[in-house]
């Protein structure tokens, strides 16, 4: 067998240096990776259950009720939440929570678990307008405990259902989402 | 020192890489977006959806309209009112700048009391606490009580002070600051009153005018009115038949109209009403234009010497007889006298002289002629007057003489709108309650024992008489809060009610409960206007929705010429001798910072003047030979000297001046304001004096001589771009 070229301490050292630097960059990718996918349900203030007032047949536009006038579905006040809860489910620990933020008169911290970059000019309004359901780009919201970021709403993921529709030319222009 | 191989830095290098990375990595990442939701969502506010109020800016006295984007409650944008009369949907920086005011860090966030005048150690007290000490001192002091508002305090607190002041038996409010002084409001309005019957502020149709003499009326940059004017402008560029309107622009420095003029002429400073003599004498006496016109002359023209006011304002005879030509020939010629006449120790007469030329050409109240601003329908609205730089100086005397017990001051910092000879902070010694309701600490609040915090425009309720009104329209421009108060502020209208409740007299004359009451009261008033509406409540909805009230059509009204003779002008004189101050100081208003209450908003203070590109900065303009004369180049440090005071400021070297002038503008050398006005540049109202016009009503400002100094000092001068170089050959155009 031949033997190994042996390295010379210079070569070595590149070797190690490179390889150093491949460890660290995937360190970084794997951190990155992992600070993207939120964990919203362990952040907010409040277990909202989604599913029970879906079951409750409470339509999404009931609480988030911006969503065909606005770009932003709102996020309901704490008066919206009292509207039904100074009667509902009084004694359950966490419409307790609502209780007191609105004996404060403070407003609840939600934890946002959908977003867009602040490049992207998304608005709901025009989405709902065409006809586009809740569940398409939010999931199946409706039998969530604690709602949670399931479909990852990246540049494709857009562009797959912009492809689709009629006007797509016009619709798959940058300036639509970029402007 | 220990020996570093290549092998240990690398790995020193690598290891600390990534500890940083990992560091980076391990902290919680912090989210872009942060839902602020509602606890109590406002029924008409929708997150993402801007809503739009319709008020009135305040950043000078003008009284455009504004738009406002409010999202999610907060105040974002100001735009200018399509509807609205005066401005016609366009603003100025200023008014944009409005945004500035109401988050401004330096506001005073809830009432204060100074326990030693001057020492700024403020302390905070309850509302109820400071409004009944008020009152009690109030009610004492009964006909002690003076009052001191300003050109921007809304209309309605002029007409309440007026009436509390009436009933508790005091003098009326004195209107008076540096917009009041400097554009010569008063002036304006009594020459123009000895001309013509119709009291009020002459208003020119600058957008159907053909030819136009102004008289050193920087209409637009900072005058009387200069978005209003702005849009005539637009106008008058843009008539009919490709017309484009012909502006000569007479003045010593030549200002952002003097750049958009046709032609510019570098006048002497004070010879404005000889020049004006001079075309109305040679228009006499070559009969020029219609027959009409030239009898007019000869009636109006007085006895005036054509070579010699020619050597005096050191313009070629042949120059005169072309702007007479030119002025006779014109279809509709306009002249327009500007801030610098009101500031001779002549300015009536002067104005008179001025205006005299738009009688000669028989334009009043016609298409492109001069008219006054038409009154109201409704008298208790009337246009409250500014006063004179003698009711100033005689609320002072008052003050002096000890017949001021408490003073009360509203959006007017006199302390640094007069001259420093006027004795404002001295006589303010012996009086024994002084209150301000300005938002900001300024140079005169330093020297209050309250301040009680008006609400700033945005968040404030008001209407404001436009003045100079626009059209042949008289105009009431609507004041609504746009946004809650970001602060514990009260409304200087309520305050007063308040009080006036505790004194007979007052509560009888004043029976409203609040602010709000009164201006319903007075608007309702009104005949149905422009905005429409039969039912009280709706033409007060759309007096709110449309930004104000004015009628469908202007009143076919022409003012009567009551002129029958040459208005006689006294020489003008300059104050300070020519062998120890030899040269002219032209005082100018910056067009951003305005009176200098717009020297707390950072945007105005970076925005680069528009003719030096100068920013954050007070400087003086001297002629490049001047400078050549004097060794000066651009951020020398000179000392200015007035006969009245000194000041030192840099130099910018400015070709568009004549060589015997300095130009200064105004607005800067707080000594408070906020942080960012504080400290920065000169005041030239130092190198002023008390000198007033024959008449002692207004004060001569533009007439002072000054010498300049230079110094060992040299700094750079903050500016966006240079318009030269010294060391570049200048072309001087005369």
């Amino acid at each position: 067998m031949d033997k190994l070229p042996s390295l010379s301490s210079r070569q070595r050292l590149l070797i190690g240096g490179a390889g150093g630097v491949l460890v660290i960059g995937l360190i970084v990718v794997i951190a990155l990776i992992a600070s993207s996918r939120s964990d919203a349900a362990s952040e907010q203030p409040i277990a909202f259950n989604h599913q029970i007032h879906a079951q409750n047949d409470i339509q999404c536009q009931f609480c988030h009720y911006g969503v065909n006038q606005s770009p932003s579905a709102v996020i309901p006040s704490v008066e919206k939440c009292m509207g039904c809860h100074e009667f509902v489910a009084t004694d359950n620990p966490e419409v307790r929570k609502i209780a007191e933020y609105w004996a404060d008169e403070e407003p609840i911290p939600w934890v946002r678990v959908n977003e867009q970059p602040d490049f992207v000019y998304f608005n709901h309004h025009s989405h709902v307008a065409a006809g586009v359901s809740c569940g398409s780009c939010h999931g199946d919201v409706a039998n969530m405990s604690v709602a949670e970021p399931v479909v990852n709403m990246n540049m494709g993921f857009c562009l797959d259902c912009h492809a689709e529709q009629e006007n797509k030319d016009a619709l798959y222009d940058c300036v639509v989402c970029h402007r | 020192m220990t020996n570093i191989t290549r092998r240990n830095f690398l790995k020193i290098s690598a290891a600390g890489t990534a500890t940083a990375i990992l560091a980076g990595c391990s902290q919680e990442t912090e989210r872009w977006v942060t839902l602020e939701p509602y606890v109590r969502a406002p029924e008409e506010q929708l997150a993402g959806v801007p809503n739009y109020y319709a008020t009135t800016c305040r950043q000078c006295p003008a009284g455009c309209g504004v738009i406002v984007r409010i999202m999610n409650g907060r105040a974002v944008k100001l735009e200018g009112n399509p509807e609205h009369p005066v401005n016609r949907g366009k603003l100025c920086a200023r008014g944009q700048a409005g945004l500035q005011l109401l988050y401004n860090p330096d506001r005073v966030t809830g009432a204060v009391r100074q326990d030693e005048r001057g020492s700024r150690k403020f302390d905070s007290v309850a509302w109820n606490d400071a409004i009944n000490a008020i009152y009690e001192q109030i009610d004492a002091a009964g006909e002690g009580v003076g009052v001191w508002l300003g050109s921007t305090t809304s209309g309605h607190l002029v007409d309440l002070f007026t009436r509390f002041t009436e009933a508790i038996g005091a003098p009326a409010p004195v209107r008076y600051d540096l917009y009041a002084g400097f554009h010569g409001y008063n002036a304006l309005q009594s020459a123009t009153g000895a001309l013509l019957d119709g009291a009020g502020l002459p208003t020119y149709d600058l957008g159907q005018a053909d030819t136009v003499f102004s008289f050193g009326a920087d209409f637009l940059g900072t005058w009387l009115s200069s978005t209003g004017y702005g849009v005539e402008f637009g106008r008058f560029r843009s008539q009919p038949f490709g017309q484009r309107g012909y502006l000569v622009q007479l003045e010593p420095k030549m200002s952002i109209t003097g750049a958009k003029a046709d032609r510019w002429v570098p006048l002497r400073p004070g010879t404005e009403a000889l020049v004006a003599q001079a075309i109305a004498r040679i228009i006499a006496d070559e009969q020029l234009g219609s027959a009409e016109r030239a009898e007019r002359a000869t009636a109006l023209a007085g006895d005036v010497d054509v070579e010699e006011a020619a050597a005096a304002c050191e313009m070629p005879v042949e120059g005169l007889v072309e702007l007479a030509r030119a002025f006779a020939a014109a279809d509709h010629p306009l002249a327009i006298p500007g801030s610098a006449v009101a500031g001779a120790n002549n300015a009536a007469e002067a104005i008179a002289a001025i205006q005299a030329l738009n009688l000669i050409a028989g334009t009043v109240g016609q298409p492109g002629g001069m008219s006054v601003t038409p009154a109201l329908p409704d008298a208790p609205l009337a246009a409250p007057p500014a006063s004179t730089f003698a009711d100033a100086t005689a609320l002072i005397e008052r003050m002096n003489a000890g017949d001021v017990k408490v003073l009360l001051v509203h959006g007017a910092n006199p302390a640094f709108d007069l001259p420093a000879g006027a004795g404002f902070v001295e006589a303010l010694a012996n009086v024994d309650l002084v209150v301000s309701f300005n938002p900001l600490v300024d140079e005169t609040s330093v020297h209050a024992d309250y301040i009680l915090p008006d609400r700033v425009y945005l968040e404030g309720w008001g209407y404001s008489v436009a003045t100079p009104a626009f059209g042949g329209l008289p105009v009431i421009s609507s004041q609504q809060p746009v946004v809650g108060p970001l602060y514990d502020v009260r409304s200087t209208g309520d305050v007063l009610l308040t009080v006036a409740r505790g004194i007979p007299a007052a509560a009888q004359a004043l029976p409203w409960t609040d602010e709000v009451a009164f201006m319903k009261e007075m608007i309702t008033a009104l005949p149905t206007g422009a905005a429409g509406g039969q039912d009280e409540e709706v033409r007060w909805a759309r007096y709110l929705q449309h930004g104000g009230w004015w009628p469908v059509e202007a009143a076919a009204e022409t003012p009567a010429v009551i002129a029958d003779a040459a208005p006689s002008v006294p020489p003008t004189t300059y104050q300070g001798d020519e062998g120890e101050y030899p040269y002219h100081l032209h005082l100018f208003m910056s067009v951003l910072l305005g009176d200098g209450s717009g020297a707390n908003q950072p945007w105005l203070q970076s925005t680069p003047d528009p003719m030096t590109t100068v920013s954050w900065q007070t400087w003086v303009e001297i002629n490049p030979a001047t400078a050549k004369e004097l060794d000066l180049e651009h951020g020398d440090i000179v000392e200015i000297t007035s006969p009245q005071g000194a000041i030192t400021l840099p130099v910018y070297v400015f070709p568009a001046i004549r060589p015997d002038t300095v130009a200064i503008p105004i607005g800067q050398g707080h000594h408070d304001l906020g942080r960012y006005a504080k400290d920065r540049g000169a005041n030239p109202l130092a190198l002023v004096g008390l000198e007033t016009d024959a008449s002692g009503n207004h004060l001569a400002w533009s007439n002072v001589r000054v010498n300049v100094r230079k110094t060992d000092d040299k700094r750079a001068l903050p500016r966006l771009e240079s318009t030269i170089e010294t060391d570049e050959e200048v072309h001087i155009p005369f």
